[in-house]
């Protein structure tokens, strides 16, 4: 079904080169950019599996953004005893400056990069919610408008899913919050960001504006595109590829280039809205994630449809007790990181390495969680002429606007190393098409 | 064409992107008639001035770091570390475009990847300068590409002023006819269509005053013209 995509990889290759697909990464202090390796074999999910995955992650979104709006305001979830308050206070992601304030239209993510993984048995297992700037949707979104272009009898013969709509599910949540009917930007550190290629493309495909900090302005609460002979236009929605930390110089971290000064204050009248939210790293702490489906009993009264991986807190002392007996056979991720870094395999580890985790586990066990490595499952992909099968996840997007949609595709990533499990496009990885069919 | 759109229309062109539109303008136009006019001073070096390279640096304003014309065509075409080089010439083409994807789009941004692409290739396999024509089918291609693809007519007019203003500037360092830079100048005033707001309005009184006979191949004409730019 896929035959011709693979014998056509070559061209689908130069497209993508034509069109600058590529990623920025820095090594030794050196930005270089590559290209993201494509694979041609798609990851496939049959209709029905789609199905459940759907409505898991509009389930699993819609709890994590009720949750959101409730830690900064009424804490029912605290009185209620389901979260422990240090747990939830303590993340590095909370912002107390985001106390009291309700985004408009009370949506924290707007969009949300859910990562799971398949066990062998085809069950899903979500690994993590990544709910402050996930990003990836623009690499299978280029790609299969080059495939289609290249091989359209492949998407003639399997009916499946078009994905090339990303960018207006971006717009009409950006649409939908907007306030007083501003510009629309979406917000870059600059060229030198790992993903300056999908900020630049998802504007030009959401026609909306690519702005850098020194092209925002903020007068009297009111933040202002600056034009030409000091044109000034209203702003009313930021979809913003900078991380809260840098956000805004006067209420963050003070030495930031990256940053609009008093964004915050703007944000906080409900002068702009901002996707996603400030604060959403609370949400996305890979602590909290142990919570989710406590979450989604406690606000939506259901039982979550998707799995969360076995996962220990050695925050609590049984599960530290556990986490310390059984090191080996585990993989420790710090709660704060992403990107693939924070992560350790126990099995990986040599006696001292073993012993300083350990350590680390008793003296910061709120910063670590442990989870039982799932032996999911391998994906075929081509290494030169040949077949191997290789280690991948599926970053599934859910975008939040009056309703909370899935995109139908997502961004398969893959490790090329044989003997890893990490996918990361930061780590070496590469990526595939997710099909997803409609029958 | 959608709400967003519209309002970008008018709307959405910073300081900095101003400036980056025009370059983008100017270097796109450098790459197309550096080739053009090497070609010409190639020709005069196969069987009647071997040195006509000299010239070429000369009128094109940049060192002449060149020991021989063979060594001059390789270097200035595809040397890296030559920072007068065709190939240098279209990354900054390139280091422009980037940054501006989502106003000229990715298609016209290809054309440049592709130059880059080509060159590169093109080094390795040695080919010739006549081998190129293919450079020059790209930043045509480039050109259409800005008319088809680009809808804000702002985001035309600052590209269009550069490349107009890149084109006077070589046509008159490479002393080129009056007649030929007026009928450049026209499409340069056409191209603003009454945008004067873009123009410095005293260097434009000036250049336009210096477009007589004898006064328009003086070095201040390139002055005022490099002047005209005023985002």
């Amino acid at each position: 079904m896929y035959s011709s995509l693979v014998k056509q990889r070559d061209t689908v290759n130069r497209w993508m080169e034509r069109f600058g697909v590529r990623f920025g990464i820095y090594k030794n202090g050196v930005f270089n950019e590559q290209i993201f390796p494509f694979d041609p074999i798609p990851r496939i999910i049959s209709n029905s599996d789609w199905k459940d995955l759907e409505a898991g992650l509009i389930q699993r979104v819609n709890a994590l953004n009720k949750f959101l709006c409730d830690i900064y305001n009424e804490k029912k979830i605290v009185k209620a005893g389901i979260i422990p308050e240090e747990f939830i206070y303590s993340s590095k992601g909370y912002l107390a400056q985001c106390e009291g304030i309700t985004p408009p239209k009370c949506i924290f993510s707007h969009i949300s990069g859910i990562d799971l993984v398949q066990s062998k048995d085809g069950t899903w297992y979500v690994l993590e919610d990544n709910l402050r700037i996930p990003s990836g949707a623009s690499y299978p979104m280029i790609a299969r408008d080059i495939t289609r272009k290249v091989s359209p009898g492949t998407f003639k013969e399997n009916e499946i899913f078009d994905n090339r709509n990303y960018a207006s599910l971006i717009r009409k949540a950006m649409d939908y919050v907007n306030v007083d009917d501003g510009l629309e930007v979406i917000l870059t550190p600059g060229r030198y960001n790992s993903a300056y290629f999908e900020h630049s493309y998802l504007a030009e495909k959401a026609g909306v504006l690519l702005a850098y900090a020194d092209d925002l302005i903020v007068e009297d609460d009111i933040v202002y595109y600056k034009g030409l002979f000091d044109k000034k236009d209203r702003v009313g929605a930021i979809y913003r590829r900078i991380s809260d930390d840098y956000l805004d110089p006067l209420a963050f971290e003070p030495d930031s280039l990256l940053g609009v000064p008093n964004l915050m204050r703007a944000y906080a009248k409900g002068n702009v809205a901002i996707m996603n939210a400030l604060g959403n790293g609370a949400a996305d702490d890979k602590g909290l994630y142990y919570f989710v489906p406590k979450m989604i009993e406690f606000y939506l009264g259901e039982k979550a449809i998707l799995k969360n991986a076995p996962t220990y807190l050695p925050y609590f002392e049984n599960d530290k007790k556990f986490v310390l007996k059984n090191l080996e056979k585990l993989v420790i991720k710090d709660v704060a990181e992403a990107g693939g870094y924070g992560v350790m395999f126990g099995r990986d580890m040599d006696a001292q390495r073993l012993a300083d985790v350990k350590y680390l586990i008793e003296t910061e066990p709120r910063r670590w969680i442990a989870q039982e490595v799932i032996d999911f499952v391998d994906l075929e992909i081509m290494e030169g002429e040949e077949k191997v099968y290789r280690k991948s996840d599926l970053r599934a997007f859910v975008v939040s606007e009056e309703e909370t949609h899935v995109w139908k595709s997502g961004l398969t990533r893959y490790t090329r190393n044989p003997a890893s499990f990490v996918v990361n496009s930061s780590q070496g990885g590469g990526f595939k098409d997710t099909w997803i069919m409609k029958k | 064409m959608e709400l967003n759109a519209l309002k970008k229309m008018n709307k959405g062109i910073s300081t900095a992107k101003a400036n980056r539109l025009y370059w983008l303008g100017r270097y796109a136009e450098r790459v197309y008639l550096a080739l053009h006019l090497l070609r010409k001073h190639y020709d005069l070096m196969i069987d009647e001035d071997s040195y006509a390279y000299n010239d070429f640096c000369y009128k094109m304003g940049v060192q002449n770091r060149y020991v021989s014309g063979e060594q001059f065509i390789t270097s200035y075409l595809y040397d890296t570390d030559n920072p007068d080089s065709i190939i240098n010439m279209l990354e900054k083409v390139k280091d422009n475009a980037i940054l501006l994807r989502e106003e000229i789009m990715s298609e016209t941004l290809s054309y440049i990847q592709m130059s880059i692409f080509f060159m590169k290739a093109a080094k390795v396999e040695g080919r010739i300068l006549s081998e190129l024509q293919t450079i020059t089918d790209f930043m045509l291609a480039f050109w259409g590409s800005i008319d088809e693809r680009i809808n804000n007519s702002e985001i035309r007019t600052i590209i269009k002023f550069g490349k107009f203003v890149e084109s006077s500037d070589l046509h008159l360092r490479f002393g080129y006819p009056l007649d030929r830079i007026e009928s450049i100048n026209v499409r340069l005033f056409e191209a603003l269509d009454n945008n004067t707001e873009l123009c410095d309005e005293i260097n434009l009184l000036a250049y336009k005053n210096n477009m007589v006979a004898d006064k328009y191949n003086e070095p201040r004409t390139l002055y005022y013209l490099n002047g005209l730019f005023s985002a």
